[in-house]
């Protein structure tokens, strides 16, 4: 292992010497390729081709690498300085490459060692203190397969790979302009991971990006590996349960919200994108939304909010009630939920405590386990579990019906990480409703609401109603009109404003007129 | 993007907020006067009232754009006598802060959770105050949209199911005026206290607003639409409950929709109601706090933020403690109280202030 000045060093004329250092710093590596060879046949020189054998396609690199360096002598054109001994290393090999790969003029070992790790070839030549970097990384990817987090019926069914290069295509395909920009950013002192920002240089808001970029830039850790882990490290409340920056494996998704003026941030080897800045009325959205008749999608979204609510607030809502507003109930209701009440052990809110951990850590099980043995786990936990606890008396009938309508609510919200972090809200709620009942549960409602409107991502506010322009847009969240009645603006460009024209109007083919 | 800065409209909010949450369930206009049948029309000048004196708030925040009251008194006034006059107007913010607390805790308690001690209510409400304050006026102005629509549709779904399931309407209600004006006047002071320290607010919040031309437009708007509101409540409440049980009841909204059964849905509808005013009440509290803790900090050169924490720590006593005299709601918001206190501080006071921006203004374009 050489030290952090050593890699800084430039790379010496001397061969043997400079695969030495290289060798010594993979600290031998059993996947680490040397290939050395001559050049040319008339005055042999010797050359060496270094790379991963786990991240190259290595007949690529014999096919193209290897046969470009079967360079003469006389093929070698001089360096600026005119000098015979200056070599333009990177024009001669460049001119017999016949495959369009990039190269890159390496000077220190450690832009050689950065080439090498990413899964591209490093070429080095004896007698040129130079190396040159050609790109053929093929490191193990998959074929792309169905959005397994945000599966829909209707739509595209296909999600991100691992392979940044196939996500940028699939967005590619999707926007076909010339004012998508891609800037290229390697994050990860020790992963040294290739991470991609994309916007659409046309519609989003310059002061946001130029933001965005300057967050990324100044990361500095050891690993990256997903954007998941990104958005922690640039979140500006990552101690809040809301999540302000989406993650995504739609391609379509993507296209589409950055068609709206967002960025997106890919990663290379993780299948999800990160759509920043996200709003809170982006919970409610499906990709799915956008490919349904209007009137449906409109049903959809209010049930989906609507099962938000429930999911965070059905059961100390119960509590509250039961335990302190008995007027709000109808009394036969009440009478069923008294006798219920009686002969378990626990106080009601210490049970509904008890029942709702036991029921998320049967749903973590079942998340976790093979899937031959997650819905069986389910089975025996929700269903058998449950029907013992009540014979048991452990718990009374209703409280497990509204905990039970409470977790398949929170199924019902489109996004998993979402509904996770709407579910740990629950816990302080159960709290306030035990203790105040229903006020108590409206000041937990109001500190929400505070901690909200409080939140933003990129200087945008997490919530917004009201801005001008943005109620006709946020009716279209709730209610997604027929397209005619739909905002045509974008909601952060600033520049470029509209997303669509008038529509067409619809005419009668017989008469020609319209109707 | 404007860090920190709110909109006319999230102002109009605000204040909309500020005063239906300090008036809607104890509806001081029907207490007070002797004359509860006329007490529309008590609602009726007390808004034309609360515009007036309110608009002396809005015009000092007006004249100096991006200021607060803190800072346009020590400029007009001098840095003693604007300190003193800062203060008498904050002070009042924050009173009105810690009764209203009290005033929440002692309805709930009293006529819902009788065994829950008021501490227990009053402090969470306090702190959930001191949350809001410290989120700053941008965070209040976004959290003015959900609570205004949720209240609002609260307020009109309440109304309208109040309307549709009301008992036969009251017989024998004597002529308007029939005491003549003075109790219709009397019962109107309260109110346009209110109304007067909604204005207020304009002399802090006004310096974060992104159009500080349309501040006292702001402000007129919310008081008259409040003022429309409240002027139904009043006659829903005095059809509904009769003016003498309507002037009997400390909370004459709960007792209307109390009076209210969704058959076999809900039993009552007052729970639900008395939710939505939790709701703006603390709302209200939290302007009022921040509002104190602006005009504070500004006057002394010191972050709002840390204002708000001292006010909390020195307010969580007078909210806790048990003696229930001082901010008995009958007496507090009795005219006797109200009447001197809105003359001094919110016309006194800030007319002061107005008229020496007015010199200061036209002495400045003289020269």
């Amino acid at each position: 292992m050489i030290t952090e000045n050593a890699r800084e060093r430039l790379l010496s004329p001397d061969l043997a010497c400079n695969l030495e250092v290289i060798k010594a710093e993979f600290g031998n590596a059993p996947d680490l390729s040397v290939r050395e060879l001559l050049t040319g046949e008339t005055q042999p020189r010797k050359a060496a081709v270094i790379f991963l054998k786990s991240m190259v396609s290595v007949e690529t690199v014999i096919r193209s690498v290897v046969q470009a360096l079967t360079i003469e002598s006389e093929d070698l054109i001089p360096g600026d300085s005119g000098s015979s001994k200056t070599v333009d290393l990177l024009k001669t090999v460049s001119l017999r490459l016949p495959a369009a790969s990039e190269l890159h003029l390496m000077h220190t070992f450690e832009e050689v060692i950065n080439t090498i790790v990413k899964g591209d070839t490093a070429v080095l030549i004896d007698g040129i203190s130079e190396a040159i970097g050609v790109e053929a990384a093929h490191p193990p990817t998959r074929a792309p397969e169905l959005p397994t987090s945000e599966s829909t019926v209707l739509g595209p069914q296909v999600g991100f790979t691992e392979s940044i290069d196939t996500n940028i295509a699939m967005i590619r395909t999707r926007l076909r302009t010339a004012d998508l920009a891609i800037e290229r950013l390697v994050l990860g002192r020790q992963s040294r991971t290739e991470v991609r920002l994309l916007y659409l240089r046309n519609i989003a808001p310059k002061e946001i990006v130029d933001e965005l970029r300057r967050r990324l830039q100044n990361i500095d850790t050891d690993i990256v590996l997903d954007p998941g882990m990104i958005r922690d490290l640039i979140a500006e409340r990552p101690y809040s349960p809301f999540i302000v920056s989406r993650l995504t494996e739609r391609p379509d998704t993507t296209a589409a919200k950055l068609n709206l003026g967002s960025m997106a941030v890919l990663v290379d080897s993780s299948p999800f994108a990160m759509l920043l800045p996200s709003q809170f009325f982006a919970l409610i959205e499906t990709a799915e939304d956008y490919y349904m008749q209007s009137l449906s999608t409109t049903a959809l979204r209010l049930l989906r909010l609507v099962a938000y609510m429930i999911s965070t607030l059905a059961t100390p809502f119960y509590v509250a009630v039961v335990n302190y507003h008995h007027e709000l109930v109808p009394l036969p209701l009440l009478l069923n939920v008294a006798a219920t009440q009686e002969g378990v052990p626990l106080p009601l809110p210490i049970t509904a405590f008890f029942t709702d951990i036991v029921l998320d850590i049967v749903r973590e099980a079942g998340v976790r386990l093979p899937k031959q043995f997650g819905p069986a786990v389910s089975i025996v936990g929700a269903l058998v579990l449950g029907q013992s606890a009540i014979q048991a008396g452990f718990v009374p009938p209703g409280l497990i019906i509204v905990v039970m309508f409470a977790t398949i609510a929170a199924f019902a919200v489109p996004r998993a990480e979402n509904a996770l972090a709407y579910r740990l809200l629950r816990f302080p709620f159960l709290l306030l409703g035990s203790v105040l009942g229903l006020p108590g549960l409206m000041l937990g409602v109001l500190a929400v609401i505070y901690h909200i409107a409080s939140l933003k991502t990129l200087g945008v506010p997490y919530f917004q109603m009201y801005t001008p322009g943005n109620v006709p847009r946020l009716l279209r969240k709730l209610l997604f009109a027929p397209a005619e009645l739909r905002p045509r603006t974008r909601p952060l460009g600033h520049k470029n404003r509209f997303s669509r024209g008038p529509l067409p109007k619809p005419r009668d083919p017989k008469e020609g007129r319209e109707p | 993007m404007s860090e920190g800065l709110i909109s006319a409209r999230q102002l109009l909010l605000i204040a909309a907020i500020v005063r239906m949450g300090s008036m809607l369930i104890i509806l001081p206009v029907v207490h007070y006067g002797g004359a509860p049948r006329d007490s529309w029309i008590a609602a009726i000048i007390s808004t034309v009232a609360s515009c007036l004196v309110a608009w002396l708030s809005a015009g000092v925040a007006m004249a100096f754009p991006k200021k607060s009251l803190g800072h346009i008194a020590n400029a007009v006034l001098g840095r003693i006598a604007g300190t003193v006059a800062t203060f008498t107007v904050a002070l009042s913010q924050y009173v009105l802060c810690l009764a209203r607390i009290r005033t929440m805790s002692l309805v709930i308690i009293t006529q819902f959770m009788q065994r829950t001690p008021g501490w227990a209510l009053a402090l969470p409400v306090l702190l959930i105050a001191l949350y809001g304050a410290v989120c700053g006026p941008d965070t209040m102005g976004r959290a003015a949209e959900i609570i205004f629509t949720a209240l609002a549709i609260i307020v009109v779904g309440g109304c309208i199911l109040v309307y549709a399931s009301r008992a036969a309407p009251v017989a024998g209600l004597k002529p308007i005026l029939a005491n003549g004006l003075k109790p219709v006047l009397v019962a109107s002071i309260s109110p346009t206290f209110l109304g007067a320290v909604t204005g207020s607010i304009a002399l802090s919040f006004g310096r974060f607003t992104k159009e500080p031309t349309r501040v006292g437009k702001s402000i007129m708007v919310s008081l008259m639409f409040t003022g429309v509101i409240l002027v139904v409540v009043t006659i829903i409440v005095l059809t509904t409950l009769g003016p003498k049980q309507a002037q009997e009841s400390i909370t004459p909204l709960l007792s209307v929709a109390g009076s209210v059964h969704v058959s076999t849905v809900i039993e009552r509808a007052d729970l639900l109601l008395l939710a939505a005013w939790i709701l703006g009440v603390t709302f209200d509290v939290t302007v009022l706090l921040l509002s104190a803790s602006i005009l504070i900090g500004d006057s002394l050169n010191l972050p709002y933020k840390t204002v708000a924490i001292a006010l909390f720590l020195v307010g969580a006593i007078p909210v806790s403690h048990r003696a229930t005299d001082v901010f008995m709601i009958g007496p507090f918001q009795s005219p006797e109280v109200t009447g001197p206190w809105t003359l001094a501080v919110f016309v006194g006071v800030i007319g002061l202030v107005y008229v020496a921006t007015l010199i200061k203004k036209k002495g400045g374009h003289g020269r």
